[in-house]
């Protein structure tokens, strides 16, 4: 093996393509000691790969994953991870998302941010606060993300989700607008996901790292590691305010954030 | 096959006892055929013997209002139990756990009637006898060992209820969308639960509407000034002795209780 990035990038990029899973990134001839900074570097390879600006394959934004401390705990770490959200990947508000596309999806309700100038730390501000975050926010959505691992039985470890693009597959934004200032307080905000009419999971802003711009802000901050940085325009989805719940053909999902709105998605 | 009369009594006489000395007793349903009907009656007695001594009802709570309880206990439906005076602490109260055998705390809202709410009614229609809407935490308590029991168990044991705090602020129903608020619960400062009104009957005022409609099926009402508790809107937690805990309930403020320590 001589290049353990491409070996393991060609792994999951055909686990996608085909639908059919694999097996976990230490398995199956895979690096045993798998670094962090190895699973971004695979995540990396495979979203330059899908980028095609001739064929409107492009960056949209961000996703921030496992910003629930429960899951955290699953997982056996103490902080979120990121991965990148394309153009192919968005399904239109109202629209639907066809489940044989995905290999075994769950569904998950957001805040969506949406940024009015670039977020970037530099000499003079090395830390994004959250604060930082607020005033750069244009206005925020409701959403719903849907995340599908790539990895057998979502049978995963923290390497193995961030190098799978934080698990995320496809979302959905909600198209009224809100302004960050016009909500009264977004950690208290409830959130109700419904399934074929039944609240089927509930919870609220605090749910992601005690307030959904917290975890914009760590992400403004982790991608300073990388050497790039969260710009005008682009979508952040927060992290889930409530437990995931698994998506099949037939389910029409309807979510509901206080103050925000709400957004469906039908699964055919 | 039903229970006599003397055997609904004796069930009844039996948990009014030991929820004044704080000791489990074995679940009826291991031993005898109880109906849901049955169990509600041993659960109107057993009240009917704390008014006796001097206890008043002051409401009602409901129970087994989540998606997630019901599939649990395999139930299509929610329950009801009885809210008596000594249940009620203040808001920022304390109470003494030695007398609980295995206190659990769930996040709630409750609701003051302004007038009397008789079934048949709709969620919509259940509101509009509303006087007040505000963040309440129940404490619970099951007189059986580990709260395990099935439906009439739990009917007849007035639904594991102990104590219940009401918020010192008091909204309008008219004034906040109660179907979606979030609710958080901290124990000693550190969220313990976190929750949305709308896991309670998808919505609190449909609760309301069941307990009306529930209670007309015995040819009761509810009384203008009930207080109402709608049901958890998340799974209960278990307490210890010395315990804090705050609810923080979006638009409706906060309630607070404390859990004395020991010795």
């Amino acid at each position: 093996m001589n290049d353990p990035i491409e070996f393991l990038a060609e792994r999951l990029r055909l686990a996608e393509q085909r639908g059919v899973p694999c097996a976990p990134l230490r398995q199956g001839g895979g690096p045993p000691d798998l670094t962090v900074k190895q699973a971004y570097a695979i995540q990396e390879r495979n979203i330059a790969r899908r980028i095609q600006p001739e064929r409107r394959v492009e960056l949209l934004g961000r996703k921030v994953g496992l910003t629930s401390r429960a899951v955290q705990r699953q997982l056996g770490v103490q902080q979120p991870d990121f991965g990148t959200l394309l153009s192919d990947m968005e399904v239109r508000e109202g629209g639907e998302l066809h489940a044989s596309e995905l290999i075994q999806p769950r569904a998950e309700a957001e805040v969506a941010f949406v940024l009015e100038r670039d977020l970037r730390t530099d000499r003079h501000r090395p830390d994004i606060s959250t604060s930082d975050v607020i005033r750069a926010t244009a206005y925020v959505l409701p959403a719903i993300e849907v995340i599908d691992s790539r990895i057998a039985n979502w049978d995963i470890t923290f390497e193995d989700t961030v190098a799978d693009n934080a698990s995320s597959a496809r979302f959905v934004l909600g198209t009224r607008p809100v302004r960050l200032g016009d909500i009264p307080d977004l950690r208290l905000a409830g959130c109700a996901l419904r399934k074929n009419g039944r609240v089927v999971s509930s919870g609220a802003g605090v749910a992601c790292l005690d307030h959904p711009a917290h975890a914009v802000a760590w992400l403004a901050n982790a991608l300073a590691g990388f050497g790039t940085y969260l710009k005008e325009g682009q979508i952040v989805l927060s992290g889930a305010l409530g437990p995931v719940t698994p998506l099949a053909a037939g389910d029409d999902l309807h979510a509901e954030i206080a103050h925000l709105g709400s957004v469906r998605l039908r699964c055919s | 096959m039903s229970l006599s009369d003397a055997e609904i009594l004796a069930l009844a006489e039996q948990l009014d006892a030991a929820a004044a000395q704080g000791v489990t007793v074995p679940q009826p349903s291991a031993r005898l055929n109880l109906s849901v009907e049955e169990a509600y009656r041993v659960q109107r007695l057993s009240i009917a013997r704390r008014v006796d001594r001097g206890e008043a009802v002051i409401g009602m709570k409901m129970g087994l209002t989540s998606l997630a309880k019901m599939e649990q206990m395999g139930v299509h439906s929610p329950i009801y139990a009885h809210l008596t005076s000594p249940m009620l602490l203040p808001d920022g109260g304390r109470f003494d756990p030695t007398h609980l055998g295995q206190p659990r705390i769930e996040p709630e809202v409750a609701f003051v009637l302004g007038r009397d709410l008789q079934g048949p009614v709709s969620p919509a229609q259940a509101l509009l006898a509303v006087e007040g809407v505000c963040p309440a935490l129940e404490i619970l308590d099951s007189r059986y060992q580990d709260f395990r029991f099935s439906l009439p168990d739990v009917v007849a044991d007035n639904a594991s209820s102990a104590y219940f705090v009401l918020g010192s602020t008091v909204r309008s129903p008219r004034e906040v969308d109660l179907g979606n608020l979030g609710m958080v619960m901290s124990i000693n400062g550190r969220v313990a639960q976190i929750g949305s009104s709308a896991a309670i009957l998808d919505h609190p005022a449909r609760s309301l509407a069941a307990l009306a409609n529930m209670l007309l099926e015995v040819g009761e009402k509810l009384q203008a000034g009930m207080l109402v508790l709608a049901g958890g809107a998340t799974a209960a937690v278990a307490l210890s002795p010395g315990d804090r805990v705050l609810l923080e309930v979006d638009a409706l403020g906060t309630v607070q209780v404390q859990v004395d320590a020991e010795g």
